[in-house]
């Protein structure tokens, strides 16, 4: 975990997901006091653990809420911690100090377009969990998530840490090419690895607690050759940069070859020594050919080779100062074990006594070795089998080895002794060999029966079963028991430290004592596995480039700890059972008798049907192709980490307490709890807007006064100098050649100076893109072709993150003017459907013809502010009055309370609070008052009422009307559209006038009216922080000399946003209230006279485009 | 302003022989809903203040046409002909920005007629029960009737029963009239908003239709196609040989003959007179005459009839407003102070603006009262008594 990355936020803190908790999120950060919303979920709209659906729900609620979730999750004051969890809360101070943690979000939210493109990409997308995933379907984003766990157990247990499940995933998706370059990535040597590996990964595979292991290096393999039978040379991409540093590698073994590639990878020039007179060290002189065939060794050797290693093979080096001191910056020994172990018994220097290391070099590179009739291979390891099996093939016509361990126990892998055993070898086992006898030349083998007994200090020790002895006939022995390094032969133990068994000493690091200079593969480790050889190169090489450059070097670039997230998935139980397929092999009467391979590899259908048998167990495989495909937009990073963060939090609001570490904590001061869930939506929404307003009384002082960028009105009559953006959303919008086409038509429209491909608008690099060719090119004008509808600051329920993103990028980040944008939502038109390039071209340039047009008449858009003051007017004293009344005052609102208002007409009083005015010293209680008239709008309301006989004239910003006797003064609910307006705002106190709300008794019925008050209390400090952000130039304006008074606006109205207003001589004339008007212009067209029109969408600009239309304006005149 | 063409229209018109007595502002129907306007001023401008060209622009617009001002003029000055002209100078020299109602959609589809490839479905409203002719040499023309009962479907304003009933009112005559199906728009609303260029386009490729077809008679229901084909065609057409005939005065003639009477319709009523088929056409008798042919039906003139009629509010969807509101509330007030409880009228204009304010969402008294066009009152009852 990375505990840099720790921030420290002071907000309210908000736990859990689910609609009433995005209801206190929206109430929290509208009213100005920012929030941290930690959920587990990874989105907002989950709900609480255990609630299964609410009933009467209508089946679109997710796209009505979309608006909401948009203006909430994007709100500058809302910190957004989905997938997170709480850790410790600390109760003591004035704050709750809230610890917590992110899982790493492997796609950024933020950068994330949802192009799509990973998922064509990703070679599991088409399986049964893909790993890249857009949920829920309904959440207003298109952004994906990656499910990635815990690292499988097969790449752990490689060495080299190949990603065994990623060439797995590619390789059942028949990606052959693309599987083999994530082995090379990791392994540079494919061919060699897919036949001599003793593969560990298979141990682990998980699919053996089903049937059977993948058969993972036989699919190492098959890719390999695969590449080969195409007739490709492998290759490897040329490092970047030459560096002027030489390191000397000692040894061409899987070791020095390893470490030569990564040093000569990153760029150092590397020359290998070789005493043999062919490259390959003991992939060469101890693996024989019907094992690893010549030309695979030679192939990849060569590919190391092209690739700028330098191999001096036939030189013995006898210095490592001297290479030092010859300009090598530093040198790596991994000259292996090259030295044959000795029994150390009577005999072993008979004529036919011969060492396995020497008699295997001399087959491997001579081409012959003498052998006896009666050969006995001393030894039960895999170079004994080796040998062994050598012997058979020249010519032995009995083969026995002779071992100590008994079957199960023996070093070599079960396969090559099963192998060894069906070419004929016979096996003597649980036999010490004692002596050799023979007249001049070997004659016996002296044995006795005996085993390995392990000491107290680790060590094992031979103990005989009985005194007993008994004889092999043998005229020819191999003693295969293991070697050691050759390091005093040559010269160089004189330099370099040596200990037991004669091996280098080295650090972590693998440096020897002597500057510069390194060890690295068996002459370190004593005899190991090709794998582990070829780990230990790697690593050395990692160690000498930190040496020279300083700098931490690692190849291993994914510690497997705190990789992923969560466990394996379960194996489903409806698994098909199906095991490995055998590899064929050349029938052991054949084969024997020569040097040719003895497997012949998995055929296409068998490697493919095979790799499907892995169960992906970490659910995304990491092959890291969906970070090619993502390209510049660089949303996925799979070296994500977790993030702890702090919050500081006056206040916690829990809407789900199984988020909680501690449901103790729900009893705590300052905790307050959205209600469980009751009936319906409406209940939890407003036990949301309770639990916030109760939050705000306690967090009232880190409200920040909501001042929204004002802007001038620009002044459009500058020259028109368009620019063309089309968004071609990360390359999957259409043909690339189609949409260059579009580009290079726009580009010759007149008035255009700049045409140009984005990658993708809602991205930073695309919105950047924008605002430099703008500044380059003196842009005024700028029609964006990509999702994005409308350039308004506003979501409705089409919109989605991405356009809301874009236009945040554009107009808030960069501070682009709106109103010198043309937006034009090409994409729905283009990506639905499967379109040739021809009609890509057609159809955008119609859909392009109206914007171009619309580029010229454009509109000034301004954001207008009108700020709302603190003074509030509760109408009614029950228990809901009075407690909205307190909490407001808390908040530090000004509050006048009339606890017993009357209207003059209106129904007799049915009961009389009594007045109580223990609480709220800003609170100015009136006992009972007759209300006269209401009438103004939000921020300037005014009240005429009679007060003991007076006549009072009150002013107020926000009224609130809670007793029934005073809801007439509300428009009734029958108010045409008003039931669309509370369905998507889910508003249960608004009225059609904004500013004025009222409590109705069916609300009271939902919750206890304590609640209701803290509900309405956060309903008016939203309206009271909201400074009016909404742009004025999209409300209509009436021109009172056509407009005729017929109502037909006010008639349409959904929103009451329009009112006639009585003149002269009976005469009416409409007036806009713009605080209600959301711009729809539903009226502007229902207007029989033309009397209404929109500045920013004007009849003019109507008629403009409607003629330029028609006159084939225009790309007819651009051609 | 093109003075020298002022001058022209004014002497054409007579207008140097205004008297500045001020009967023509002191009646104008405009003016009395309070709307500053004056056609005397306007005269004065014209004449003698040219250079007061917002004035002058804003009152030719204004004027609603209705001709009441050349009515009460002691001078015979034909006002209406002035703006008609004054009209067509303005929209060729400022461009046709006069119309405001409905944003001008109506006057879009009448160019939208001049098309010569235009290619109409206007006989759709044909019913089986009448009898039409292919070819012959009298022809019915139905004038926008199938373009108003899709743009007012909301009015509720069945015009096309108007152009049925024509033909079964012709049928009873025995008269077979041809239906011309390409027949275009009179151009009526085009020539009074100034458009005289797409008014003669439609005169000729009507004269076209009709010639094409061997048309020698062709009968009206609309007072203002009547207006347009009688009047302003043959201006346009030189040689125009075709006889127009109004309806109504076909069907009085007929009636007179005797041998036809209506059936009994127990009702009070009252009639609007049309000002292009009253003050323009000088028919004023033929309606009253043949509403009287119905027994039981009672007619009750309103305070301001025949030639002091008052507008229905808008001419030409030019100059919709409050005030023209305020002209047809107190026009359906005159109706309701008659008692009547039928409205009659001869123009679908006329149906169209006053349903229009009857049904407004906002009006603060009760006007409603039923209305109807006369051709249909008289098609409903027509009987042989032979």
């Amino acid at each position: 975990m990375d505990t840099r990355a720790r921030d420290t936020i002071e907000a309210v803190l908000l736990v859990g997901s689910g609609y009433g908790a995005l209801k206190v999120a929206e109430d929290m950060v509208q009213s100005g006091i920012p929030v941290a919303w930690v959920t587990r979920s990874p989105h907002y709209l989950e709900l609480p653990e255990g609630a299964e659906a609410f009933a009467d729900w209508p089946a679109d609620l997710d796209y009505q809420f979309r608006p909401l979730y948009l203006r909430v999750t994007r709100h500058p004051l809302l910190t957004a911690l989905p997938q997170s969890r709480i850790v410790s809360v600390d109760e003591g101070g004035k704050n709750f100090i809230v610890e917590g943690e992110q899982d790493p979000r492997y796609i950024d939210y933020d950068l994330c377009t949802g192009c799509g493109k990973c998922t064509q990409l990703c070679p599991l997308n088409d399986s049964a969990r893909p790993p890249i995933t857009r949920r829920p379907a309904q959440c207003p984003t298109r952004a994906l998530v990656l499910d990635k766990r815990t690292m499988s157990a097969c790449r752990i247990a490689c060495p080299l840490g190949v990603n065994a499940q990623a060439y797995l995933a590619l390789t059942a998706a028949g990606r052959f090419e693309e599987a083999l370059a994530v082995i090379r990535e990791a392994n540079p040597l494919p061919g060699i690895c897919g036949r001599v590996c003793h593969h560990p990964c298979e141990a682990e595979c998980r699919r053996a607690e089903v049937e059977e292991a993948v058969a993972i290096r036989d699919i190492k393999r098959f890719l390999a050759d695969c590449e080969a039978s195409s007739g490709a040379a492998p290759a490897f991409a040329p490092p970047a940069q030459r560096r002027a540093e030489r390191v000397a590698v000692i040894g061409s073994g899987p070791a020095g070859l390893t470490a030569a590639h990564y040093l000569n990878r990153e760029g150092f020039r590397v020359t290998v020594f070789e005493a043999l007179p062919q490259a390959g060290g003991m992939l060469r002189a101890g693996i024989n050919s019907f094992r690893l065939p010549r030309r695979v060794l030679d192939v990849e050797i060569r590919a190391i080779e092209n690739t700028g290693v330098s191999i001096k093979t036939g030189t013995t080096v006898a210095s490592a100062a001297q290479l030092l001191a010859d300009g090598f910056s530093a040198v790596l020994l991994a000259a292996g074990t090259q030295a044959d172990l000795r029994l150390g018994i009577p005999g072993e220097d008979l004529p036919g006594v011969n060492a396995c290391v020497s008699f295997l070099r001399a087959v491997n590179l001579k081409g012959s070795a003498p052998v006896g009739k009666k050969t006995i291979v001393i030894g039960a390891g895999n170079s004994a089998m080796d040998a062994a099996r050598t012997a058979l093939r020249l010519g032995a016509a009995h083969v026995t080895v002779v071992g100590i361990e008994q079957e199960q126990e023996m070093p070599a892998h079960p396969r090559e002794v099963r192998e060894a055993r069906e070419e004929g070898v016979s096996f003597v086992l649980g036999t010490v060999p004692v002596a050799f006898e023979g007249a001049g030349a070997l004659e016996r083998v002296v044995c006795r029966a005996g085993r390995w007994q392990l000491q107290d200090d680790g060590s094992q020790k031979i103990v005989y079963d009985s005194g007993d002895s008994f004889s092999l006939d043998a005229d020819c022995v191999i003693v295969a028991i293991g070697q050691r390094p050759q390091l005093k032969e040559c010269g160089l133990a004189s330099e370099i430290a040596t200990g037991a068994g004669g091996r280098a000493v080295v650090d972590e690091r693998y440096a020897t004592p002597v500057a510069g200079v390194f060890a690295a593969g068996d002459v370190a480790s004593g005899p190991s596995t090709v794998v582990e050889a070829m780990a230990a190169g790697r690593a050395a090489a990692a160690g000498i480039i930190e040496y020279l450059t300083g700098q931490a070097c690692s190849f291993e670039t994914i510690p497997p700890k705190n990789r992923g997230v969560g466990e394996y998935p379960d194996i489903p139980e409806s698994l098909l059972r199906r095991g490995r397929p055998g590899v064929p092999q050349r029938l052991p009467r054949v084969r024997c008798r020569d040097f040719d391979e003895v497997d012949m590899g998995l055929g296409v259908d068998e490697a493919v049907a095979e790799a499907k048998r892995c169960l992906q167990c970490s659910v995304c495989c990491e092959c890291r192709i969906c970070e090619q495909a993502c390209g510049q937009i660089s949303a996925i990073s799979h070296f994500s980490t977790a993030r702890r963060f702090t919050v500081e939090a006056p206040a916690i609001i829990v809407a789900d307490a199984h988020e909680l570490p501690d449901a103790g904590l729900l009893e705590a001061e300052r905790v307050f709890r959205v209600a469980d869930l009751q009936h319906d939506l409406m209940d939890v929404m407003l036990s949301g807007s309770a639990a916030a307003g109760r939050a705000m009384v306690a967090a009232a002082n880190l409200r920040r006064p909501a001042v929204p960028r004002e802007t001038d009105v620009e002044d459009l009559s500058d020259e028109v100098r368009i620019g063309f953006f089309l968004c071609t959303c990360n390359d999957t919008l259409a043909p690339r050649a189609a949409l260059e086409r579009v580009r290079d038509l726009a580009g010759r429209v007149s008035g255009v100076v700049h045409s140009e491909l984005l990658i993708s608008a809602c991205n930073p690099k695309g919105s950047d893109a924008v605002a430099d060719a703008m500044r380059r090119h003196g842009i005024t004008r700028v029609v964006l072709a990509s999702c994005v509808c409308c350039p308004l600051e506003f979501q409705c329920i089409s919109c989605n993150d991405q356009r809301t993103r874009a236009r945040l990028h554009l107009f808030e980040r960069l501070g682009l003017p709106r109103s010198r944008f043309e937006t034009i939502n090409l994409r729905d038109s283009l990506l639905a459907e499967n379109l040739s390039d021809d009609e890509v071209v057609e159809k955008a340039r119609d859909l392009l013809r109206a914007s171009f047009i619309r580029a010229r008449y454009m509109a000034p858009l301004m954001q207008g502010r009108t700020q709302i003051g603190k003074h509030v007017i509760v109408l009614g004293g029950g228990d809901i009055g009075r407690s909205c009344a307190l909490n407001l005052d808390l908040q530090g609102f000004r509050v006048r309370l009339v606890h017993n208002p009357q209207l003059e007409a209106g129904p007799p009083r049915t009961q009389h609070h009594p007045v109580d005015t223990s609480g709220g010293r800003g609170i100015t209680h009136v006992d009972s008052a007759t209300v006269k008239e209401l009438r103004g709008r939000m921020g300037d309301f005014t009240i005429h009422a009679r007060q003991d006989g007076a006549s009072r004239r009150w002013r107020s910003d926000i009224v609130c009307l809670v007793d029934e006797a005073v809801l007439p003064l509300a428009l009734q609910e029958d108010t045409p559209g008003l039931k669309n307006l509370y369905r998507y705002d889910f508003a249960f106190f608004h009225t059609p006038q904004a500013g004025l709300f009222r409590v109705l008794p069916h609300t009271l019925e939902r919750v206890q009216q304590f609640e209701a008050g803290a509900a309405l209390a956060a309903q008016v400090a939203r309206s009271a922080a909201e400074a009016f952000l909404k742009d004025h130039l999209i409300s209509p304006r009436v021109d009172p000399q056509r407009c005729r008074g017929c109502g037909r606006c006010v008639e349409i109205c959904p929103f009451n946003a329009i009112h006639l207003v009585p003149g002269l001589d009976g005469m009416y004339t409409a007036e806009v209230a713009r605080h209600n008007c959301v711009g729809c212009g539903g009226c502007v067209g229902r207007c029989p006279v033309t009397a209404l029109d929109m500045p920013y969408f004007s009849n003019q600009l109507l008629e403009a485009l409607v003629a330029d239309a028609l006159g084939g304006k225009p790309f007819d005149e651009a051609s | 302003m093109d003075s020298v063409r002022i001058t022209k229209i004014i002497r054409d018109n007579a207008l140097y022989q205004c008297l500045e007595c001020g009967k023509c502002s002191a009646a104008c129907p405009r003016m009395l809903a309070g709307k500053e306007y004056s056609p005397r001023l306007l005269a004065q401008k014209l004449i003698s203040e040219r250079d007061d060209e917002a004035f002058i622009e804003s009152s030719v617009w204004e004027c609603l046409t209705c001709s009441l001002c050349q009515e009460r003029c002691p001078s015979g000055v034909d006002i209406s002909r002035v703006i008609l002209e004054m009209r067509a100078l303005l929209a060729a020299e400022k461009g046709l920005k006069g119309y405001r109602a409905h944003d001008g959609a109506l006057h879009s589809w009448m160019r939208m007629m001049t098309s010569p490839d235009l290619k109409q479905n206007r006989l759709g409203w044909v019913s089986p029960d009448l009898k039409t002719a292919q070819k012959g040499r009298v022809a019915y023309f139905s004038g926008c009737a199938p373009y108003f009962d899709v743009f007012f479907a909301h009015l509720q304003v069945d015009t096309l029963t108007i152009a049925r009933d024509s033909v079964r009112l012709l049928n009873f005559l025995d008269i077979e009239p041809v239906l011309l199906k390409n027949e275009r728009c009179c151009g009526h609303d085009l020539l009074w908003a100034g458009d005289r260029e797409n008014f003669e386009t439609l005169c000729r490729l009507n004269y076209e239709e009709f010639k094409s077809a061997g048309i020698e008679e062709i009968i009206v229901s609309c007072p203002e196609c009547y207006t347009m084909l009688g009047t302003h065609m043959p201006e346009v057409i030189p040689g125009f040989d075709i006889k127009v005939t109004l309806l109504l005065d076909l069907l009085q003639k007929e009636v007179r003959k005797g041998g036809k009477a209506f059936r009994p319709l127990e009702t009070t009523a009252t009639f609007q007179d049309p000002c292009r088929l009253g003050r323009m056409s000088g028919c004023y008798e033929a309606p009253r005459f043949l509403l009287g042919q119905i027994p039981g039906l009672v007619l009750r003139e309103m305070e301001n009839s025949g030639r002091g009629a008052i507008c229905c509010g808008n001419s030409g969807f030019i100059n919709c407003d409050a005030y023209s509101k305020n002209i047809q509330v107190q026009r359906l007030r005159e109706v309701s102070a008659t008692g009547a409880q039928l409205l009659v009228t001869a123009c679908p204009k006329c149906m169209i603006h006053l349903s229009c304010a009857m049904r407004d969402p906002a009006r603060n008294e009760k006007v409603e009262v039923n209305i109807r066009d006369l051709t249909s009152i008289l098609a409903r009852g027509i009987e042989w008594t032979g």
